[in-house]
């Protein structure tokens, strides 16, 4: 155990015989663990899937912050800023700004045919979000659509938003992403105004997208802004659903990790009650607790590590059976996540187990039997 | 060759020794002195049997000398080594070099072939290579069981499991044999055949061995027969019957 991952022979001798005779008793424990394993692994790529969906369109944008009118929460659709906040951080040094505003919407194709949630974001076609990014001056008037929705719109088609009275043509398609688990698109900031405020804009936009250098003291202008700036990291829990989502999910694992953690421990202590005998005589016949120990943690990992490769390898084939329905992403690091959380506390409730192992005094294999 | 206050033969200390061993169990508020000041010295090459009713204590006497069980007073010693000041560390290492134990109904691992059983006491002394694999196949065929080597406890017969359980405390090459009532499960032809089984072994390996059990003995043993009555031994069946040894 302490020199490899996966205990050999030379290492334990019982546990390997007890996982072999008793197979039908250990495959039980270990089919329920592969279960868990199977839904963690679902629910992981689910997660990330639905936090893709969400934020990917705000992961993809070259910036390091956005500011929000305070008391926003993140959120683009509770903020507005006015040129008066903009010019504060426009005059900032170490601070490139650019205004946005994003509205989410409907839009319906000129023959009445499609209908299409987008995330608008309206950006400058000379600031630094179109020049770093797929997006060029095509949206001065027009829309670049996130590319996921090519199969329902083509180029060239226009596009209507009922209730604002404005109609623009799609120009083009861009790997934009997804916000709030709609595709994004883009056009210009003056279209976007226009869309949302009609005639009466007065330069009012959602949210300032900055890039800043180290060192810069965001605070101060937020104070003599009246606006609140956090990471682009920190912006996604503004996005619809996004937080509510990330805590279901991390409920639901925590709660997985919890129930198996459960089954382990109870499982393990049966066993080891009903061992308690056997232990006993490997006491007497010379065996240390280290090394009944041993033995018991390496039959235990055996099964553990067993069931997670069986049950993580079903949920990964379960996710790519159902990828097209389900927004599901599996990413190496979250699966791995899981599996070794999973491995550590099935492990937890194994030790709390075998720890017995430590009391079962040798004599007992001198008693007589019940 | 028996004597009450029995001096080592020349040469050879006693493989085993009590002196003045006391245990008391707790019985209902109080305790009850189980152990009552028992002595006993046993040789290499000697076997001694221990009668009694039961719950004389017997099998805590074997707990005792098998270093299972600390007793409340006296000593007992080991290969020449005292193990009262000995932590519980270093008595699993003498028990283990030194001490085997068959036990009255085999008490054999169920998921563990007779073979397995054998190969098992190497590997806890972290010696299981080729040599030791031969020995157990060896050993098990010395008792008989040529034919049954890879049979699991569950599909061997009394006697046959008996006879895996003394092979396997051959197995630890010990200097201290003791076996607690190890003819209880079997039928008394069987019984015999364990019984003769341990009188050849502790003769062949230079064993101190101690056995307790009931069953008439015959042919060229035991050695000592003892019987453990109000906590102390006496010499049985001989003369000097009633005599304790001191
Ligand atoms: N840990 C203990 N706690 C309380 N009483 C005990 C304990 N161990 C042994 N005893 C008591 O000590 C007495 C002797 O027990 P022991 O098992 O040594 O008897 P025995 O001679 O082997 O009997 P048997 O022939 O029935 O096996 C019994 O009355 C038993 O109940
Ligand atoms: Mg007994």
């Amino acid at each position: 155990m302490r020199r490899r991952a996966v205990p050999k022979e030379d290492e334990m001798y019982l546990g390997l015989r007890d996982l072999r005779v008793a197979r039908a008793r250990f495959a039980l424990v270990g089919a329920t663990i592969a279960l868990v394993a199977l839904l963690s692994t679902v629910l992981s790529g689910l997660a990330n899937g639905l936090v893709d969906d969400g934020i990917s369109g705000l992961r993809a944008l070259p910036i390091t912050h956005l500011t929000f009118r305070e008391g926003a929460d993140s959120s683009f659709s509770r903020s507005t800023l006015t040129p008066d906040q903009l010019a504060v951080f426009e005059s900032a040094p170490g601070v490139e700004c650019t205004p946005v505003g994003v509205a989410f919407l409907n839009a319906t194709s000129d023959d009445g045919g499609t209908t299409v949630d987008i995330a608008l974001f309206g950006i400058e076609p000379d600031g630094f979000l179109a020049e770093d990014t797929a997006v060029d001056d095509r949206i001065e008037g027009g829309l670049l659509l996130d590319e996921e929705l090519a199969d329902e719109v083509d180029v060239g088609q226009t596009l209507t938003i009922p209730g604002a009275n404005a109609s623009m043509p799609v120009v083009g398609f861009v790997p934009a992403g997804t916000y709030g688990h709609v595709p994004m698109a883009f056009t210009s900031l003056d279209e976007w105004q226009r869309i949302q405020y009609g005639d009466d804009a007065r330069g009012r936009v959602s949210a300032l997208a900055l890039r800043v250098d180290d060192g810069v003291d965001l605070d101060a202008l937020d104070r003599t802004a009246g606006t609140e700036t956090g990471t682009r990291e920190d912006a996604f829990v503004g996005s619809p659903g996004y937080s509510a989502e990330t805590a279901t999910m991390t409920l639901i694992r925590g709660f997985l990790l919890v129930v198996s953690a459960l089954v382990v421990g109870a499982f393990f202590t049966v066993w080891t009650v009903q061992r308690t005998r056997q232990i006993g005589l490997l006491k007497a016949m010379g065996a240390s607790t280290a090394y009944v120990l041993r033995d018991a943690l390496g039959q235990l990992a055996v099964v553990l590590l067993g069931a997670v490769v069986v049950g993580t390898a079903l949920g990964l084939a379960a996710g790519a059976l159902v990828d097209d329905e389900a927004p599901f992403h599996f990413t190496v690091r979250s699966v791995a996540t899981s599996a070794v959380a999973l491995l550590l506390t099935g492990l937890a409730g194994g030790l709390t187990a075998v720890r017995r192992i430590a009391s079962v005094d040798p004599a007992i294999s001198l008693a007589a039997e019940q | 060759m028996t004597a009450p206050t029995p001096q080592p033969a020349a040469g050879r200390p006693a493989a085993l020794e009590l002196d003045d061993v006391e245990v008391a169990v707790p019985d209902g508020d109080g305790t009850r002195t189980i152990l009552a000041g028992v002595a006993l010295e046993v040789r290499r090459g000697e076997l001694v049997t221990i009668a009694g009713r039961s719950g004389a204590g017997k099998s805590t006497l074997l707990a005792v000398a098998g270093l299972l069980r600390r007793p409340d007073r006296g000593e007992v010693t080991i290969a020449g080594r005292p193990t009262s000041g000995l932590s519980g560390r270093e008595r699993t290492v003498v028990r283990r070099d030194h001490v085997a134990v068959v036990h009255q109904s085999a008490q054999l691992f169920p998921s563990l072939t007779a073979v397995e059983q054998l190969e098992l006491v190497a590997h806890i002394r972290g010696r299981l290579d080729r040599a030791a694999r031969e020995r157990a196949r060896a050993l098990l065929a010395e008792v008989g069981l040529a034919h049954r080597m890879d049979a699991l406890p569950a599909h061997l017969s009394g006697g046959e499991r008996q006879r895996v359980a003394v092979a396997r405390a051959l197995m630890a090459e010990p200097s201290v044999l003791l076996a607690d009532e190890p003819t209880a499960a079997l039928d008394p032809e069987r019984g015999q055949e364990i019984l003769d089984l341990l009188a050849v072994e502790t003769r062949e390996r230079d064993l101190a061995t101690v056995v307790v059990t009931h069953d008439p003995v015959t042919r060229s043993w035991p050695d000592r027969r003892l019987e453990l009555r109000g906590g102390r031994l006496h010499e049985a069946g001989g003369p000097g019957d009633d005599g304790a040894l001191t």
